[in-house]
């Protein structure tokens, strides 16, 4: 059964009605909207930068001296220059993905018996942007950066290829390498929020 | 700027006239389909306002000139879609937003439409999943640079427009 609660209207004295005082009070509100700046971004001209771990396009890191310790055991079997991406075709990156038709990778082996890696091909109109190949790949060579204007007039040039992936990936650890990776910037804010993380 | 094809002054001028006139109002029809629908109610709301670019999203077909597919297209939502192509008056352009739309996306199954081109021809391809509003407001400028370039016997070119290449964070209010 529903319950119904009669509120009793207040009276309005004399001044309140020949002044409208209670729709100036709600204008107030109007007004200060009207001051207030607005949260507004205009995009074209102002944009905003994501965070870091922000998972855009896909890049490749290059071979710069900064490689984790797994890329020097396989870096004698592979032929890779100095400024040329370090990807060393393990495939781990389309095994973890969840459409794995959406890579196309392929290696040769050289006439030294070094393998070289000639096409990393990733279709991003099958991609879920789930990161899940960045976590994969053994030698922190696939990143996803922060660029995500990527529209584009044709289908075929959604796929995105290992040449562009490496200036892209050059150009990402130029801008934001140095940056801290986490989200809470502050970690004084952090422990407020999360408490304080004991280590073992 | 007049004198750029071979139909003469005014005719070019009118066709210029309109050109302006219509990428400088684009409006959709507000039909969302699957979780590319949310970014593209983000697009419209007070953050990244639409409105600011003239694009105002219509209830109806008939009054709207832009189709933006947003989300799956499954095989039983496509004559529908084409439908709602149909009825809208011409010229009229189609922006596929995100990956479901432009290819299949992650269901690369039976009864999903791979890709919408299949049935309707599209303008502008955004990958993502879903993009970003800043990314769809991105294919809503290509399109209207797609639009600006268009005409008769032309190719499309890049027009290059004022764009910061210096991303700034806005102020926290």
């Amino acid at each position: 059964m529903v319950k119904l609660k009669y509120v009793e209207r207040p009276k309005l004295n004399l001044i309140e009605k020949l002044f409208f005082l209670d729709f100036i009070k709600g204008l107030k509100v109007t007004f200060k909207n009207l001051i207030k700046r607005t949260v507004t971004t205009k995009y074209p001209y102002e944009k905003l930068t994501p965070p870091k771990r922000f998972r855009g396009t896909h890049a490749h890191r290059v071979k710069d001296g900064n490689e984790p310790p797994s890329f020097s055991v396989l870096e004698k079997f592979m032929d890779i220059n100095t400024g040329e991406s370090r990807c060393v075709a393990c495939y781990m990156c389309q095994q973890a993905c969840p459409v794995p038709s959406l890579f196309r990778i392929e290696a040769i082996q050289l006439p030294n018996g070094k393998k070289k890696v000639v096409r990393f091909d990733m279709n991003l109109l099958n991609c879920l942007y789930c990161g899940l190949c960045v976590d994969a790949c053994p030698v922190d060579c696939l990143i996803m950066t922060d660029i995500y204007e990527t529209a584009k007039y044709q289908r075929e040039k959604c796929v995105i290829h290992m040449d562009d992936m490496s200036e892209r990936g050059k150009d990402f650890d130029r801008r934001r390498l140095k940056e801290p990776d986490r989200i809470w910037i502050d970690d004084q804010e952090r422990i407020k929020l999360w408490g304080q993380i004991k280590w073992s | 700027m007049a004198i750029t094809g071979n139909s003469g002054i005014i005719l070019t001028t009118v066709e210029e006239v309109l050109s302006w006139s219509r990428r400088n109002s684009l409006w959709p029809v507000s039909i969302g389909l699957a979780c590319c629908a949310i970014e593209m109610m983000h697009t419209a709301a007070s953050r990244f306002d639409t409105d600011r670019l003239g694009i105002i999203f219509r209830g109806s077909p008939r009054q709207a000139d832009v189709l933006i597919v947003a989300g799956t297209v499954v095989n039983k939502v496509a004559p529908m879609l084409k439908l709602i192509y149909e009825q809208m008056p011409d010229p009229k352009w189609v922006i596929s937003m995100g990956g479901c739309a432009s290819g299949g996306g992650p269901f690369p199954t039976y009864s999903t439409l791979q890709g919408v081109d299949r049935i309707i021809p599209v303008d502008v391809y955004i990958p993502g999943c879903p993009p970003t509003p800043q990314a769809l407001l991105w294919g809503i400028i290509q399109l209207q640079k797609k639009i600006k370039e268009k005409k008769e016997g032309k190719e499309l070119k890049e027009i290059p427009i004022r764009v910061p290449t210096e991303s700034k964070p806005i102020k926290q209010i």
